[in-house]
């Protein structure tokens, strides 16, 4: 496993490989066949997987968002982007944010 | 329905606009008072004219006489005026312009600030309800009325109560006053531009392209200041002021303008990794803390990362 990559970018988002997922994260039910990472705010682009063999998970309050894939790969797509390819296991899903004097907020392509 | 539900849904403006009622109510109020004044509406079509007129000119000559500067200024448009006499229709339209000018801020803004606004006098009748005093119910009961009917603002001079309709007001969810397109509050009297809960030049929300670094930077006011940076892109503003390029590594590029009375605009200039359909590499910049200091560090920062936490395997 050592070589294997376990920090991925595509667009705003980061996917992390972690050791595990937090005890308390609750799974985040899907309205169709696909997991939805993150929506653009203007273009409805979106970074997108399957849900065979994944879920999607998250701690009441974080913002980041859990992967738990359960096959041997996972891809990641996005209309904008290259395809990203996830290994088995456990993976944490940080969008992208931008500094403002009055809030802080998330970056959407 | 109570009187305070009543009350309630009228604050929900625009909401109903019956003006005869209003001016039936406001014909009562002025009886419970014993003052004699005409009504007048102040509607979409209003002009300075009448009693009006002859208060607001009367404010104007107090300011002016109340404050050396303007009397100068006034002094000194006066003499270019006489030399320029071919101007002289053009000044008189612009005085007029002003002038009308003037008196919708001493209607709408006095009568906001200085309590003749109703949403305020109006609930004077449910305290003098609660408590049983029915000589001050007797003024409130028809003010009440009145505001339920749809008015908004009382103005008086010394023969007429003039009188305008609520706004149409645009909002934000959390509240702020907020158009992007047009006047967040759409009044009869003046429309009044609002963003994110900030009061700007009309041209800022409808004009934005009109915005140039000079009109940012001559802005006194940090908040306005801010509105017409995002309004006129703060990449571009960026570039256009000339900001200095603080760092540069393989992560991207540093910019840093500073802002006097405010916090410096600080953003990360970074490149796609994926290509545009033409081939293009799309460059796109990212605001971060005024604290950074490297283009590593701020784009570790939009990902809640230390520097040191920072790199990325594959990117696309």
């Amino acid at each position: 496993m050592k070589n294997l990559p376990k920090l991925f970018r595509q667009g705003d988002v980061l996917i992390e490989r972690v050791e595990c997922i937090p005890n308390n994260a609750v799974a985040v039910q899907s309205d169709n066949e696909r997991i939805v990472l993150a929506h653009g705010e203007a273009t409805g682009h979106a970074h997108t997987l399957s849900q065979k063999g994944a879920k999607l998970k998250q701690v009441p309050g974080e913002t980041a968002t859990y992967l738990e894939i359960a096959e041997a790969l996972a891809e990641v797509h996005h209309q904008e982007h290259a395809t990203v390819s996830l290994q088995r296991g456990q993976w944490r899903v940080t969008r992208q944010r931008e500094y403002g004097p009055e809030a802080i907020r998330n970056v959407a392509d | 329905m109570t009187d305070l539900d009543r009350y309630i849904a009228a604050c929900d403006y625009p909401g109903v606009l019956a003006p005869q009622d209003v001016d039936r109510h406001l014909a009562d109020y002025l009886k419970a008072l014993g003052i004699k004044r005409q009504i007048v509406r102040l509607g979409p079509d209003w002009a300075v004219t009448g009693s009006l007129r002859r208060t607001i000119e009367e404010i104007l000559t107090d300011v002016v006489r109340r404050n050396p500067a303007a009397r100068a200024a006034r002094a000194a448009r006066a003499a270019r005026a006489a030399r320029a006499a071919r101007a002289a229709r053009a000044a008189r339209a612009a005085r007029a312009g002003a002038l009308r000018r003037f008196a919708s801020w001493c209607v709408q803004y006095s009568g906001w600030w200085w309590n003749w606004e109703m949403s305020w006098l109006a609930a004077t009748f449910l305290g003098a309800k609660q408590l049983n005093k029915e000589n001050v119910a007797a003024w409130a009961k028809p003010l009440f009325e009145a505001f339920i009917s749809g008015c908004w603002i009382l103005y008086w001079t010394d023969d007429t109560l003039y009188w305008a309709a609520k706004p149409t007001v645009h909002k934000e969810t959390n509240g702020r006053l907020h158009n992007e397109g047009y006047a967040a509050i759409e009044s009869d009297v003046e429309n009044i531009y609002f963003f994110h809960g900030v009061a700007v030049p009309a041209f800022v929300v409808v004009k934005p392209e009109w915005i140039t670094v000079k009109h940012i930077e001559d802005e006194q006011n940090a908040e306005v200041r801010r509105v017409m940076i995002e309004r006129y892109g703060q990449d571009h503003y960026l570039l256009d002021s000339k900001a200095e390029k603080v760092h540069e590594d393989d992560f991207g590029t540093l910019y840093r303008k500073e802002i006097p009375n405010d916090e410096p605009l600080v953003m990360v200039k970074v490149v796609n990794s994926t290509p545009e359909p033409d081939g293009q590499f799309k460059d796109y910049f990212i605001r971060v803390p005024p604290t950074i200091k490297r283009a590593h560090e701020a784009l570790a920062w939009t990902f809640d990362k230390k520097e040191s936490e920072y790199a990325p395997d594959v990117q696309t």
